[in-house]
């Protein structure tokens, strides 16, 4: 049995007409008998039938042309950016080609190997200066006297004559 | 009692679907993009100015849509409804649009007021055909719709003014279906409040 809230419920329903038969027709019945549900009804109905009549807001007449210049700006702007790299690309690409040619042209490089008679053989030259003897290095032994004395030494015979053992582990 | 819907944009018999003509741009044809501008400037005119309320903002959204269709072609995939793509974007730029304003008046009454309660029960003093009869101008339709908070504003405007259906709605705005008819169903009792003040003042 339908009362007001549940009558509410199956508002949108009834205004999309998405009711099953049975249901519209237990609805519409109770509305026949409740005037305040069915005020709320058709109020809503009729707020809907306001908004689908609404003015309908077209664009102005110089929309085309300004889309039509934006697009156009975008496209000119995308070729834009793409023509610094371009001449980047070619500006460093020529560089390159003229620092080789002026390479190839004005220096030894690219040139055949000259057999000169002038040019002394690597196995020829030797590192040993003539007429020098290598020095000798000789490995000395330190006197007992030279060696200086353990600091400790003292202290551990003092320490031994005590009882004190500061070496060995602790049991 | 029921209200005949407003038809969307749709091709008709042997024009070609939004769907073909967006892949025959996708490959380069702009005579397709020039169709699918003309056929729906129109109706993305009328969502964008309802959505934001003013003409001139409408139509910069409205170019920046299109100039984005343009760009971004080869991101629309053929697995959504051409119609959905474009109102999504249409409708995230007004979006952007409402919090850009927003952030300028950061505060304001009269969206204070306009929070998004629960209905009340209608007023017993206003007979229903006094509320039928009653002129109430668009201005103060716009009025009413522009009191919504964006969220209830957007899916009433796809709903009862651009006629899609829930599904598509839900596609659109992003939302689960359930989602988009409580929203609906909310926006229209607000409206209807609105509406009703204005009658009886």
């Amino acid at each position: 049995m339908l009362d007001s809230d549940k009558a509410k419920m199956l508002l949108n329903d009834y205004i999309e007409d998405t009711l099953d038969p049975a249901t519209r027709n237990e609805l519409e019945a109770f509305l026949q008998t409740d005037a305040e549900c069915r005020t709320f009804f058709r109020e809503a109905m009729d707020t809907r039938r306001r908004l689908q009549s609404l003015s309908v807001v077209t664009p102005s007449e110089q929309f085309d042309e300004v889309l039509r210049q934006r697009i156009v700006a975008y496209v000119q702007e995308g070729e834009k950016t793409s023509h610094p790299k371009r001449g980047v690309s070619v500006m460093v690409s020529g560089g390159v080609l003229l620092a080789a040619l002026y390479m190839f042209f004005f220096t030894d490089i690219g040139m055949a190997p000259s057999h000169d008679e002038h040019v002394m053989p690597a196995s020829t030259i030797s590192t040993a200066v003539p007429g020098m003897k290598p020095a000798v290095q000789k490995a000395t032994t330190p006197d007992k006297a030279s060696i200086p004395k353990d600091s400790m030494e003292t202290n551990i015979r003092k320490d031994a004559q005590k009882g004190i053992d500061l070496i060995s582990d602790p049991k | 009692m029921t209200f005949k819907e407003k038809p969307a944009t749709r091709p008709t018999g042997t024009q070609p679907s939004d769907e073909e003509l967006i892949a025959r741009f996708q490959q380069g044809d702009a005579y397709a993009y020039d169709l699918l501008v003309k056929r729906y400037k129109d109706p993305l005119m009328n969502y964008i100015y309802r959505f934001v309320g003013s003409r001139t903002d409408a139509e910069d959204i409205l170019q920046e849509t299109f100039l984005r269709m343009y760009k971004n072609k080869h991101y629309y995939r053929e697995i959504a409804k051409f119609s959905t793509w474009i109102y999504t974007i249409a409708g995230n730029l007004a979006k952007t649009e409402l919090r850009k304003r927003k952030r300028r008046h950061f505060f304001s009454i009269n969206n204070y007021m306009s929070t998004d309660k629960d209905y009340e029960l209608p007023d017993k003093n206003i007979t229903p055909d006094k509320y039928a009869d009653s002129t109430i101008t668009d201005a103060e339709i716009q009025k009413a719709i522009e009191k919504l908070s964006p969220k209830f504003r957007q899916v009433i405007l796809l709903r009862d003014i651009q006629g899609f259906s829930y599904e598509e709605i839900a596609n659109i705005v992003n939302i689960p279906l359930g989602t988009v008819k409580s929203r609906v169903n909310r926006a229209r009792l607000r409206l209807q409040q609105d509406l009703k003040k204005i009658v009886r003042d």
